[in-house]
């Protein structure tokens, strides 16, 4: 199972209509997120694991589930390689 | 304990940044400036010091009351230069080491250092060793952190921009260095529109009708900004050099991000992100926020017309 995630202490977010406004204080950078990644910011933010958040957005986005699921798995390396979300467990261990 | 890193490029002994407001004053002269996010009371001062004081902000100093509890104090405090560390200027960009916690902000550069308690009616300290021109330059640098801090708690924000007059209302223009905030500044002035500044404005009452307030801090139009006083904020347009003028409008999330990107100092802790993130989204919100495409011939008229135009 995936590990699970947070927001890193440095970064605040915002949802505006449907995209995500984050602020990295480190980088000293602003970046704004499509809808799909919004969600999952916000979500992220909620404390949800990977496995809930794929859960919702299969919930409440209308596209075939596994595409949505692998969108939620990108989406989560990429705000993690952009240092917005934080990995709290190694890989293929429960948290 | 203080922190290792910061300050080590200005101070000699950084390790030494005072951990509270005491020292020796300059002298006993005093001066309110009635800035955005103020008044700001300077205390301590030398003669000279209020002199240069007097000259630089004739506009914005007013009399002191005998209570001025709604004030933030600071305390201008000596320093002897060796205090400071000393390097070659000779083509050093301004740069400011910013420390912010939760209780208290540090500030160190160019022959000052600063300590800023947030605790309600707590007295900051401004370490300096000059008072000779150099301390016009101490007091602002100062001034600007503190207006950007000081007004985002009172539903404003500063803005790296060029502020313009058009027709009564002010007209914004933001974008990274080099983006033509100065140029589009020099146009309006040449071709008669009264321009605020052309490197910081100050952006208040956000949550009733945002209007943009003068400030006595410019940047190379120092001395040719031609509006003083407050004036309803109509639109806020992000730079882009192009080929001809365009203006395209910006989703909400891309204007507050557009405006986040431009808010000076406070970026730089953590503490004020949450306001500034929520302050930026009402702005977004309230004002017409736009991306503005021009050459950089582009005649002043032709971009009057595509600001108010998009506005309509």
């Amino acid at each position: 199972m995936p590990s699970a995630f947070r927001i890193a202490p440095d970064v605040r977010y915002r949802v505006i209509d449907d995209e995500a406004v984050v602020v990295r204080q480190r980088e000293g950078d602003v970046l704004v997120f499509n809808q799909v990644a919004a969600r999952v910011i916000q979500l992220v933010g909620e404390g949800l694991s990977p496995q809930q958040i794929g859960d919702c957005a299969v919930d409440e986005f209308d596209a075939p589930e596994a595409m949505i699921r692998e969108d939620v798995e990108t989406f989560l390396d990429e705000l993690e390689s952009l240092n917005v979300v934080e990995r709290l467990a190694p890989a293929g261990q429960d948290s | 304990m203080a922190d290792a890193e910061f300050g080590s490029y200005f101070l000699a002994n950084p390790g030494a940044f005072p951990e509270t407001v005491e020292g020796e004053v300059w002298g006993d002269h005093r001066r309110l400036l009635d800035l955005p996010g103020g008044p700001f009371l300077i205390t301590g001062l030398s003669a000279s010091q209020a002199d240069l004081m007097d000259r630089e902000y004739a506009s914005v100093i007013t009399a002191v009351p005998p209570s001025s509890d709604d004030s933030h104090e600071t305390v201008v405090l000596r320093v002897q230069p060796g205090f400071f560390r000393e390097f070659d200027i000779e083509g050093w960009e301004y740069t400011l080491d910013l420390d912010s916690a939760p209780d208290r902000l540090r500030l160190a550069t160019l022959h000052f250092a600063a300590l800023v308690p947030w605790t309600s009616g707590a007295t900051a300290g401004l370490w300096t060793s000059v008072e000779d021109a150099w301390f016009q330059g101490v007091i602002e640098n100062y001034l600007r952190v503190m207006v950007a801090h000081r007004l985002l708690l009172r539903d404003g924000v500063l803005l790296h921009s060029a502020g313009a007059v058009i027709d009564g209302s002010a007209y914004l223009f933001i974008g990274a260095s080099g983006a033509g905030k100065s140029t589009l500044a020099r146009k309006a002035l040449e071709a008669g529109a009264p321009v605020l500044s052309d490197d910081l404005n100050a952006v208040v009452d956000i949550s009733i009708k945002p209007a943009v307030a003068q400030l006595p801090f410019t940047g190379e139009l120092r001395d040719r900004a031609t509006f003083d006083g407050t004036v309803p904020l109509r639109g806020i347009y992000v730079l882009k050099q192009g080929v001809s003028v365009d203006c395209e409008p910006l989703s909400r999330g891309k204007a507050a991000a557009a405006i986040l990107a431009t808010a000076p100092f406070i970026n730089r802790g953590v503490e004020n992100l949450d306001t500034l993130v929520a302050t930026a989204a009402s702005l977004a919100g309230r004002i017409q926020v736009a991306r503005l495409t021009s050459a950089k011939d582009s005649p002043f008229e032709e971009i009057r017309r595509a600001v108010q135009g998009f506005q309509g």
